[in-house]
């Protein structure tokens, strides 16, 4: 467990090893561990979550998280994407935390998804609405740079970024190819115009954002390093968007009418 | 036919699942799975959406009649098409997850023995009849597969060939030969949700790989995660095509 803000922000971690079998949302060879996160935001007697990180990684996510329910009666938990590397431990987190809100963007409910019952209310919450927690304001952001449904969440009194399936690519070990990083998941970009997504980008990020923290990845801390890892991330669309697409080929064991 | 789910599409393979409200004021969405059963066993493709657990698994049941499921394929990880994984392993202890498989040690670590990797080109044989996977043209997640069942003639595609119907009750059961075609609109709203990659592609390479898949294997049936099972593909593919913007 890492309190990236004292009193005011956590981050939980389990971690994912280049070297092992292919993760399909993952190039095949990274260097080094990838942690794969769950975070926490408080003020006062209010918490809230956002993503869960791995079922494979609870223990070290309950364990990392619990320190900073402390003192808080209000809880909450987002989501940023509704896949299961984001979502997963859903169930086990509202129950170990004792959550009784998740809020959610778009059309999917959360509880639905995941098959939970209970009192666990599930407020719907519009693009660019903000959530307040206590002092804190969260705003969800949509952005184009994403395969399912993604929320960004910009959380203005601490300018942090929660930014979901990118900016992963720094390892605890090493930082990784970017390019790689991103088109293991992000394929669709060879062989786009990747001005609309470089675009969308960059008005997300044209905001007091001091700290990105990712889905995966290590946190990226300071406006400098926001600004280079915001560089990067559009070099690395670039030069994606300029590799050929893939293409399908027909299975060997079809026979294809002429 | 009732108007409402579940329907034998032919006596061995169950079209189930539930209706949801779309993003589309009054309209639904289907997410759907289906069975096959064959003499040495039977196959579930997708799950189930988690919502529809109760009467997706009393159908199944009711279908299995007393037989045991011995695969279960989710066409890839997204919840609303494997989020019953846990469930049908638990039920069915015998059972094996069969698909691309390679997250799942993560999302379930428990039953990692149980996972059976499957790439395009490998299959499954259930004794009477042999579901062969297929790298998909149209996907979301990159762990999905397509399949291809050679007794119906049934090429199982996940999120492909989606469209919403309106919310006019009776017609969640109704085959695409049976309702009025799809609107195009709506059809590229769904696929701006849930493929997104759509608008900023070139769609017309992928459309032809479509046309040549479907040329080769004629299927009798589409069948799909959300929409109606499609019962005359030659008719309906003009239709999606556009829907995907090619």
């Amino acid at each position: 467990m890492s309190e990236i803000i004292a009193g005011r922000l956590w981050q939980a971690s389990g971690w994912i090893d280049g070297r092992a079998p292919g993760i399909t949302w993952l190039p095949a060879h990274f260097p080094g561990r990838l942690r794969v996160n769950a975070y926490a935001l408080r003020d006062g007697a209010e918490w809230i979550g956002i993503d869960t990180g791995l079922p494979v990684h609870w223990d070290a996510i309950r364990e990392g998280l619990a320190p900073s329910l402390a003192g808080t009666t209000r809880r909450r938990l987002l989501n940023t994407r509704r896949e299961q590397d984001g979502m997963a431990n859903l169930p086990a987190m509202l129950r170990a935390f004792a959550i009784t809100e998740a809020p959610y963007v778009g059309v999917l409910n959360p509880l639905e998804l995941t098959g939970v019952g209970g009192a666990v209310a599930t407020p719907r919450l519009a693009v660019d609405e903000i959530l307040a927690v206590g002092r804190l304001r969260i705003q969800p952001l949509r952005v184009l740079l994403r395969l399912l449904a993604t929320n960004w969440f910009f959380e203005h009194t601490t300018g942090t970024l929660f930014t979901s399936d990118s900016f992963g690519w720094i390892t605890d070990d090493a930082a990784a190819d970017p390019t790689l990083m991103i088109s293991a998941k992000f394929d669709w970009l060879r062989g786009i115009d990747p001005a609309p997504i470089l675009a969308d980008l960059d008005a997300v990020m044209d905001r007091p954002v001091l700290r990105i923290c990712p889905g995966q990845g290590r946190v990226i801390e300071g406006a400098d390093a926001v600004r280079a890892a915001h560089a990067t991330l559009r070099s690395a669309i670039t030069r994606l968007a300029a590799e050929p697409p893939a293409r399908w080929t027909m299975p060997a064991w079809i026979k294809e009418t002429t | 036919m009732t108007g409402t789910l579940p329907r034998a599409i032919t006596p061995e393979l169950l079209w189930t699942g539930g209706c949801m409200a779309a993003s589309v004021p009054g309209m639904l969405a289907h997410y759907s799975c289906y069975l096959l059963r064959g003499r040495q066993g039977a196959m579930l493709v997708d799950t189930g959406h988690p919502a529809h657990r109760d009467q997706v698994t009393a159908d199944v049941l009711a279908f299995l009649d007393g037989a045991a499921l011995t695969h279960i394929f989710p066409t890839h990880g997204e919840l609303p098409h494997a989020g019953l994984l846990a469930h049908w392993l638990e039920l069915f202890p015998q059972a094996v997850a069969v698909g691309d498989m390679r997250d799942w040690q993560l999302y379930l670590p428990q039953h990692s023995a149980r996972f059976r990797q499957m790439a395009d080109g490998d299959a499954v044989d259930l004794g009477d009849r042999r579901i062969t996977f297929i790298a998909p043209i149209w996907r979301d997640l990159p762990d999905t597969l397509w399949a291809w069942d050679d007794t119906s003639r049934t090429l199982f595609v996940s999120d492909a060939c989606a469209c919403f119907h309106p919310h006019a009750p009776g017609q969640s059961d109704r085959f695409t030969s049976e309702v009025a075609p799809p609107d195009i609109a709506i059809m590229q709203d769904f696929n701006d949700k849930a493929l997104h990659w759509p608008r900023y592609t070139d769609c017309r390479e992928s459309a032809a790989a479509m046309d040549r898949l479907l040329a080769a294997l004629d299927p009798a049936f589409l069948c799909g995660a959300h929409g109606a099972v499609v019962d005359d593909w030659r008719r309906m593919m003009p239709y999606f095509k556009a829907g995907m913007g090619a």
